[in-house]
C-alpha cells in the first residue's frame, strides 16, 4: 500500500506476445497459497509468489469454448479451474480444469444447465447452481468437488474427459414469480445467501464470479 | 403573462416507487432445510447492487450500490445485517463509464476501489471506509509505457 512501492513494480507477463490476441478482464489474488489468478477471454494465468518474488507463471489456454465462455469458480489450494461454455438456447456446460498436472485436464462434468445462477463455495468445495424443473419448479443442487480425482478415478494420462459428476440436492426453493431470471448465491458464515434478482446485464454475469 | 400550473388529473404525473421492487426478497438459508426470509432495509436502500464482499475476521460485509449517479458503500454487520455506515460517492451521470472494481485486502484492513470515470485508484479503510490515499493512474501507466492506452478526462 506504500505509493513508493510503485517504482518496485514490475511486469509479471505480457500476453501481448501471444499467438492469439488476448484481452485481460479480471483478476483475482489469493493471499493464503500465494497465488494470482488473471482471466482473459480465452485462457487462463496462474502466477505463484515465494518470499523472493514470482515462482511460476502458467498460461492455460480454452480456444476450444470460444468466447462465449465465464468463469464459475477458481481453486487454488486443490488448483483446478471452473468454467461455465455458453451454449443454445441460453444454457451452459460446466468443465473443471485440472491444472495440477503439468498439461491441464479438462473435464466436462455437467451439461445444458440453465443460466440462472451458481455459486463456488471453496471452503467447503461445492458448485451450488439452480435447476428448473418441468412444472417451472425450481431448487437448488450441488456438486461436491471435494476429492473428486479419487472419486472419478481420473489419471493424468488422459487429456479429456466427458463425465457426469454426482449432484445432491440442497434445497427446494419456494415458487418464485417469473419477473425473477436470474439468482444470486453466496455462502458466508455457513449460511447460503439467497436473493432472486430481476435482470443482469451480460457484462456483469460474465465477470461476476471474480468481483464478488 | 401568468401561466396556469393546475394540470387537470389526467395530466398529473406522481412518481412513486415501482410496484415490484416491494416484492423483492432474499433468503438466508442457515441449513438445506432451515431458511429466514429477509427483507430489504430501507435505511441501506442505495439502489443496485454492484457489487459485494465479506470479511470473516471482522464479522463485516460491505456492498458497492449505485442509484443515478450516486455510488454508495455500505458497511453491514453479518451476523445481524444491519447497516453500519454509508458512504456516498458521487460519479458522474454517464453510462459510458460505469464500471467499478473494488478489492479488500486479506486482513480486512483496507479497501482499494476504482471507478472507470476517475483517474485513481483509492486507499480507504474498510471499517471506517475514510480514504487513506490513492494510487494515480498515469503514473502507473508512465512506469509501464502504458499511456497511449489511457485516456482521461483531462
Amino acid at each position: 500500500m506504500n505509493k513508493d512501492s510503485l517504482n518496485q513494480a514490475e511486469v509479471l507477463y505480457d500476453c501481448s506476445e501471444l499467438p492469439i490476441k488476448e484481452r485481460l478482464f479480471g483478476l483475482r489474488y489469493n493471499s493464503e497459497q500465494k497465488a494470482l489468478f488473471a482471466v482473459g477471454m480465452t485462457s487462463f494465468f496462474l502466477f505463484g509468489f515465494d518470499g523472493a518474488g514470482l515462482s511460476y507463471s502458467r498460461h492455460i489456454a480454452c480456444n476450444q469454448f470460444g468466447r462465449a465462455m465465464r468463469l464459475l469458480g477458481w481453486d487454488p489450494k486443490d488448483n483446478f479451474i471452473l468454467i461455465a461454455e455458453r451454449i443454445m438456447g441460453n444454457r451452459e456446460n460446466y468443465h473443471l480444469i485440472d491444472c495440477r498436472a503439468p498439461d491441464p485436464i479438462f473435464i466436462s462434468f455437467l451439461k445444458s444447465q440453465p443460466l440462472k445462477g451458481t455459486y463456488y463455495d471453496s471452503k467447503k468445495q461445492r458448485l451450488f447452481y439452480i435447476e428448473v424443473g418441468v412444472d417451472q419448479s425450481k431448487e437448488i443442487r450441488l456438486v461436491d468437488l471435494k476429492d473428486f480425482r479419487v472419486k472419478y478415478a481420473l489419471d493424468d494420462q488422459q487429456k479429456e474427459w466427458d463425465l457426469e459428476f454426482d449432484t445432491e440436492l440442497y434445497t427446494a426453493l419456494p415458487p418464485i414469480h417469473d419477473m425473477y431470471t436470474y439468482f444470486f448465491m453466496k455462502m458466508a458464515r455457513g449460511s447460503l445467501f439467497f436473493k432472486p434478482l430481476r435482470g443482469i446485464d451480460e457484462k456483469n454475469l460474465k465477470d461476476a464470479a471474480l468481483r464478488l | 403573462m401568468l401561466m396556469n400550473f393546475q394540470l387537470p388529473d389526467s395530466l398529473q404525473i406522481q412518481a412513486k416507487k415501482r410496484q415490484e421492487f416491494s416484492r423483492d426478497f432474499a433468503l438466508g438459508f442457515l441449513g438445506p432445510d432451515k431458511f429466514v426470509k429477509l427483507r430489504e432495509c430501507s435505511k441501506a436502500n442505495g439502489g443496485t447492487v454492484l457489487l459485494g464482499h465479506h470479511c470473516d475476521k471482522l464479522n463485516l460485509g460491505v456492498v458497492l450500490t449505485r442509484e443515478g449517479s450516486t455510488l454508495s458503500f455500505i458497511v453491514h454487520s453479518m451476523k445481524t445485517a444491519h447497516s453500519l455506515r454509508q458512504l456516498r460517492l458521487q460519479i458522474e451521470s454517464n453510462y459510458t463509464n460505469y464500471h467499478s472494481i473494488f478489492r479488500v485486502s486479506s486482513d480486512g484492513s483496507t479497501l482499494l476501489f476504482f471507478h472507470e470515470s476517475k483517474t485513481d485508484i483509492e486507499i480507504r479503510n474498510f471499517n471506517s471506509l475514510k480514504k487513506r490515499g490513492s494510487f494515480d493512474l498515469v503514473t502507473i501507466c508512465r512506469k509501464f509505457n502504458l499511456l497511449e492506452y489511457f485516456s482521461s478526462r483531462e
